[in-house]
C-alpha cells in the first residue's frame, strides 16, 4: 500500500476515493466502529474546490455520519478518529452537500472543458494544510483497472490517469435530482449554446429535459435552436408546457414557429394557452405558410412605422417597442395600409434631424420577395443584390416578415 | 385566444385516434427484440422440435409467450422510468466488478450467438449452391455498412421490415398442410414424452427466448426511443404484440416441420436441413420460404446482437466518446466491426467445432442470467429509482417465480448437455 502514496514537493497528500472506501474506521479507543461507506463534501459559493465535511460509516445495517473535525487520519490503511462516540445518526444532508460515492462515483458528469459527457471512474482528494479538498475526477481506464485491483500488471502500470479539474465539472444528476447546485449550473451556462446543445444530445431524454428546464429561459431558447432537429422533436415533447411557453417567448418568431411545428396537437394547444397573446397571434400567422417558402422561413421580428411621422416620433417608437424584438437594425416604412414603401437604418435615423419627416430620409426598397417564393429563389436574390435581409410581402405588397442572411445559411447548411 | 385554439385544433383528431397513434409510436423495441430471439438458433430449435415431436410441443409456446412478456416488461419499465441502459444502471447501483463480470460474459455469449447466425447464413448459401466464402463476407459487409452508414431511423426501419418478413414462416407453415385439429390440441393439452430428448428440446426452446442480450437490447431501445414513462401503458401493447408475434412465428415453424418431416419420419440437425427436407414434402416454394426466412432471421439476429455487444461495453465503461462526433464513438464502431468480422472469419474456418461453441455460449448465458435478473429485480424494487413504478407484491411474486423458472431451465440445459443421461 505504501507505494500508492503520492507526495508532491509541497507535501500535499493525495488519495483516491476508491482506495479508501470500505476501509475500517477506528475510534480513539482503537475500537472498529464500522467501514467507510461514503465521503461527504460541502460545496460553497466562491470556493473553487468542495471541502470534505464528513464521512459516512456503515456498521451492519446502521449508517451514521462523522463530522470532519473528529477525523484524525483519512488515508490508506485505516481511518482513525480523534474521539469516540462522535457518530451522528439520522443526519439530514443539506442541498450543498454531495456524497461522493452515492452522487458522483460511476455517475455521468459534464466535462465543461472538453465539452463532453463522461463517466466518473474515480475521485481525487487532496489534503492541503488541514483540509481535504475534492480536486479532480479521474475518467481514465487506468482508474477502472485500479478499482478492479489490476494496476500492478506491468503494461497497465504505464497507462496514464486522466484527471478533470473540479472547476470543469458540472453534475448531470445535480441538475436533475434534489441537489440543486448553483455552481454546477453556472459552469454550464458559461458554455456556448451550441456546445450545451451538443452535451444535451449525448444525454438520455430525461436528463436532457431536466437540463433544458433548469437553464434560464434565454439560454434555453438559444440552446434549443442548436439542437439537432431529430432529437429536438422528442425533447420538446417532454418539456413541460409552462416551461416551454417561457422558452418560446424568448425565441425569435421563426424559430418559435419551428418549435410549434414539431409539437403534437395536444402539446400545441397546451402551449398556446400559456403564451402571451402577441406571440400566439404572430406564431399562428406564421404557421399558415409552407415550410420551404419565404413565408415559412421569415421571422416576425421587424418593426414598421407609418410614413407620415417624424424622426423623433420614430425613435420614440423604437425605444418603447425594443423589448419585444430580439434585434432591430432597420425600420420599415409603410403607408397607412401597411404597403411597404421604404427602409431606414438605425444609423440613418440617429444621424437625421429630429423634426424631419421619416419619408424624406428613407431609401426605397427595390427588392422584396413574396410569401410563396421558394427559399432557393430568396437565396438567389439576396446573393445577387448583396442583401443582409429582405422583406417578405404578400400579393398586395403588405409587409409580412423579413428573412435575414442567417436564416438562409441555416437552410443551406442544416447540420452545422 | 378562444378562436385561436379552435383554429389550431384539427377537428377530426379524436381521442381514440390519438391513442392508436401513441401505440404505433412506441411499437418497435419489444417486437424487434422478440423477433430477433427467433434467430438462426431459435429457428433451428423450433424446426427440430416439430420434426422430432410433431405437434406435441406446441403448448410450450404459451409458456414462452408468457415469460417473454414478463421479462420484456421489466426491461421496458426500467428503461422508460430511469432513461438509462441496463449496463449503466448496474454500474451506478452495484459495483464495478459485477458490471465487468456481466459485461464480459454477455459479450462472449453474444459473440457465439453472432457466430451461430453466420452459420445460418452459410447453410442458406449451401442450399443455393453459393460458396459460403462469398456469401458470408457479403452478409458481414452488408450489415456493417447499414449500421455504420445508416441513421437510427433507417436501421429501425430495416429491422421492422425484417420483422414483417418473418411472415414467410407463417406462409411456409400454412403450405405444409398441417393437421389443424392436432395443432390446436397440441396447444391446449400439455403432453410430455418421458425421455431426455423431449425435455432437452423443451428447455432449449425456452433458453433461446430469454437471453442476456435481449434484456440489454430491449431496455436500451426503449431508452433510445425517448418515450417517457407516461407512455408506459402503451409500451405494454408493444410487449404483448411481441410475445404474440414471436410465438406465432415459432408456432408456424413447428407445424411446418411437424406436418412434413415428422410425418415422414425425417430427422434434422439444423434449420438449413429443414429447408432442404421440406422440398419433396411441401414443394419447392415452401423450401424457398423457409430458406429465405432463415437468411432474414440470421441477418436480423446478427445485427441486433452485435450492436447490443457494442452498446453494452461502451455504456458500462463510459467509452461513449466525444459528443461532437454526432455518431456513436469510435470504440462503438470498433467493437461492432470486431463482432461482425471476427465471427464471419471464424465461421469460414474448416472443421470449426460449431456445436460446441454454441453450447458454450448457452452456458455463458446461463451463468449471467441469474446475476442479471437478480440485479433487475433489485433495481425494480428501489423506490428511489422507480418511484410509483416500483414492483408491488404481486409483481414481485410473478417476476421472482419467472426468474427462478428461467434460471432452473437454463441450468438444466447446461447439465443435460454436459452430462447426458444424468436427468
Amino acid at each position: 500500500m505504501a507505494g500508492c502514496w503520492r507526495l508532491s514537493p509541497k507535501s500535499r497528500l493525495m488519495i483516491f476515493l476508491s482506495q479508501i472506501l470500505n476501509l475500517p474506521v477506528v475510534d480513539s479507543r482503537e475500537a472498529e466502529i464500522g467501514r467507510l461507506k461514503d465521503v461527504v463534501v460541502q460545496v460553497r459559493d466562491g470556493a473553487k474546490y468542495p471541502e470534505v465535511s464528513g464521512i459516512v460509516v456503515k456498521s451492519g445495517r446502521k449508517e451514521s455520519v462523522i463530522p470532519y473535525r473528529f477525523i484524525e487520519n483519512l488515508g490508506y490503511g485505516e481511518i482513525t478518529l480523534k474521539k469516540s462516540d462522535c457518530c451522528i445518526e439520522g443526519y439530514k444532508f443539506s442541498n450543498s452537500e454531495i456524497l461522493l460515492a452515492r452522487d458522483l462515483m460511476d455517475q455521468q458528469i459534464f466535462d465543461v472543458g472538453g465539452i463532453r459527457v463522461v463517466r466518473v471512474n474515480d475521485l481525487e482528494l487532496v489534503k492541503i494544510e488541514e483540509k481535504f479538498l475534492l480536486m479532480s475526477i479521474d475518467v481514465s481506464n487506468r482508474a477502472l483497472l485500479r478499482r478492479m485491483g489490476l494496476v500492478n500488471i506491468p503494461f497497465i502500470r504505464k497507462t496514464r490517469s486522466h484527471f478533470i479539474d473540479w472547476g470543469n465539472v458540472s453534475l448531470v444528476k445535480g441538475l436533475a435530482g434534489n441537489l440543486q447546485l448553483k455552481t454546477s449550473k453556472e459552469k454550464l451556462e458559461k458554455l456556448h449554446p451550441a456546445d450545451i446543445a451538443n452535451l444535451i444530445e449525448n444525454l438520455n431524454f430525461q436528463e436532457s429535459t431536466n437540463l433544458v428546464q433548469s437553464l434560464d429561459e434565454e439560454t434555453a431558447a438559444e440552446v434549443l435552436e442548436e439542437v439537432e432537429p431529430e432529437y429536438k422533436e422528442s425533447l420538446l415533447q417532454r418539456i413541460n408546457p409552462s416551461n416551454l411557453a417561457e422558452i418560446v417567448e424568448e425565441m425569435p418568431t421563426d424559430e418559435a414557429a419551428d418549435v410549434i411545428q414539431a409539437l403534437s396537437e395536444q402539446k400545441k394547444i397546451q402551449l398556446f394557452k400559456r403564451l402571451g397573446v402577441r406571440k400566439a397571434r404572430e406564431l399562428h400567422r406564421l404557421s399558415k405558410y409552407k415550410e420551404d417558402t419565404a413565408g415559412g422561413m421569415m421571422s416576425g421580428d421587424f418593426m414598421f412605422v407609418r410614413n407620415d411621422i417624424t424622426v423623433q416620433q420614430a425613435a420614440l417608437r423604437i425605444r418603447k417597442a425594443s423589448e419585444q424584438y430580439s434585434s432591430i437594425y432597420h425600420v420599415f416604412i409603410t403607408d397607412e395600409d401597411k404597403h411597404l414603401e421604404g427602409i431606414v437604418s438605425i444609423r440613418t435615423l440617429l444621424l437625421a434631424k429630429q423634426r424631419e419627416k421619416i419619408s424624406s430620409i428613407m431609401s426605397k426598397v427595390h427588392h422584396t420577395v413574396r410569401t410563396n417564393a421558394d427559399v432557393e429563389d430568396v437565396a438567389r436574390i439576396m446573393t445577387k443584390y448583396n442583401l443582409l435581409s429582405v422583406a417578405v410581402t404578400d400579393r398586395k405588397k403588405v409587409i409580412k416578415g423579413i428573412i435575414t442572411v442567417d436564416d438562409i445559411l441555416r437552410y443551406l447548411i442544416p447540420d452545422a | 385566444m378562444q378562436t385561436l385554439e379552435k383554429e389550431i385544433r384539427p377537428s377530426r383528431f379524436t381521442a381514440a385516434k390519438m391513442k392508436w397513434l401513441l401505440i404505433l409510436s412506441v411499437i418497435g423495441p419489444g417486437i424487434i427484440t422478440g423477433t430477433a430471439d427467433n434467430d438462426a438458433g431459435g429457428i433451428t430449435t423450433y424446426a427440430v422440435a416439430g420434426a422430432s415431436f410433431g405437434y406435441k410441443m406446441l403448448w410450450i409456446l404459451l409458456i414462452i409467450a408468457f415469460i417473454l412478456g414478463i421479462t420484456q416488461e421489466m426491461g421496458a419499465r426500467l428503461g422508460l422510468v430511469t432513461g438509462k441502459g441496463l449496463a449503466a444502471l448496474i454500474r451506478e447501483n452495484f459495483s464495478i466488478k459485477i458490471t465487468t463480470f456481466v459485461v464480459l460474459v454477455t459479450f462472449s455469449a453474444n459473440w457465439a450467438n453472432v457466430l451461430a447466425d453466420f452459420a445460418g447464413i452459410a447453410s442458406v448459401a449451401d442450399i443455393y449452391g453459393v460458396p459460403r466464402y462469398v456469401a458470408v463476407p457479403i452478409a458481414a459487409l452488408l450489415i456493417w455498412l447499414i449500421v455504420y452508414k445508416g441513421s437510427f431511423k433507417l436501421v429501425q426501419k430495416i429491422f421492422l421490415t425484417s420483422t414483417v418478413l418473418f411472415l414467410s414462416y407463417v406462409i411456409a407453415g400454412y403450405m405444409a398442410h398441417p393437421d389443424w385439429s392436432a395443432a390446436v390440441d397440441g396447444i391446449i393439452r400439455p403432453t410430455m414424452d418421458m425421455n431426455t430428448a423431449f425435455f432437452y428440446t423443451a428447455v432449449a426452446m425456452i433458453g433461446t427466448t430469454v437471453t442476456a442480450w435481449g434484456q440489454f437490447f430491449v431496455q436500451s431501445y426503449y431508452v433510445d426511443k425517448g418515450v417517457s414513462s407516461e407512455f408506459m401503458k402503451y409500451s405494454r401493447w408493444d410487449i404483448i404484440a411481441a410475445a404474440f408475434w414471436t410465438s406465432l412465428v415459432a408456432f408456424f415453424i413447428v407445424i411446418a416441420t411437424a406436418a412434413t418431416l415428422n410425418v415422414a419420419g425425417v430427422t434434422i440437425q439444423d434449420a438449413g436441413q429443414a429447408a432442404m427436407a421440406l422440398e419433396p414434402l411441401a414443394g419447392a416454394f415452401a423450401k424457398h420460404l423457409f430458406a429465405w426466412g432463415l437468411l432474414n432471421a440470421s441477418l436480423l439476429g446478427l445485427a441486433v446482437v452485435a450492436m447490443t455487444s457494442s452498446y453494452l461495453v461502451t455504456e458500462a465503461f463510459g467509452w461513449e466518446g466525444r459528443v461532437d462526433l454526432k455518431k456513436e464513438s469510435p470504440v462503438f464502431y470498433g467493437l461492432f466491426t470486431f463482432c461482425v468480422f471476427s465471427t464471419a472469419a471464424a465461421i469460414l474456418i474448416p472443421g470449426l467445432p460449431l456445436v460446441q461453441i454454441i453450447v458454450g455460449s448457452q452456458m455463458l448465458n446461463t451463468f449471467v442470467l441469474p446475476v442479471l435478473f437478480i440485479a433487475i429485480l433489485v433495481l425494480l424494487n428501489k423506490k428511489k429509482l422507480m418511484g410509483k413504478f416500483a414492483n408491488g407484491l404481486f409483481a414481485n411474486i410473478v417476476s421472482w417465480l419467472s426468474v427462478a423458472f428461467i434460471v432452473i431451465m437454463a441450468s438444466m440445459l447446461v447439465v443435460m448437455t454436459f452430462m447426458p443421461g444424468s436427468l
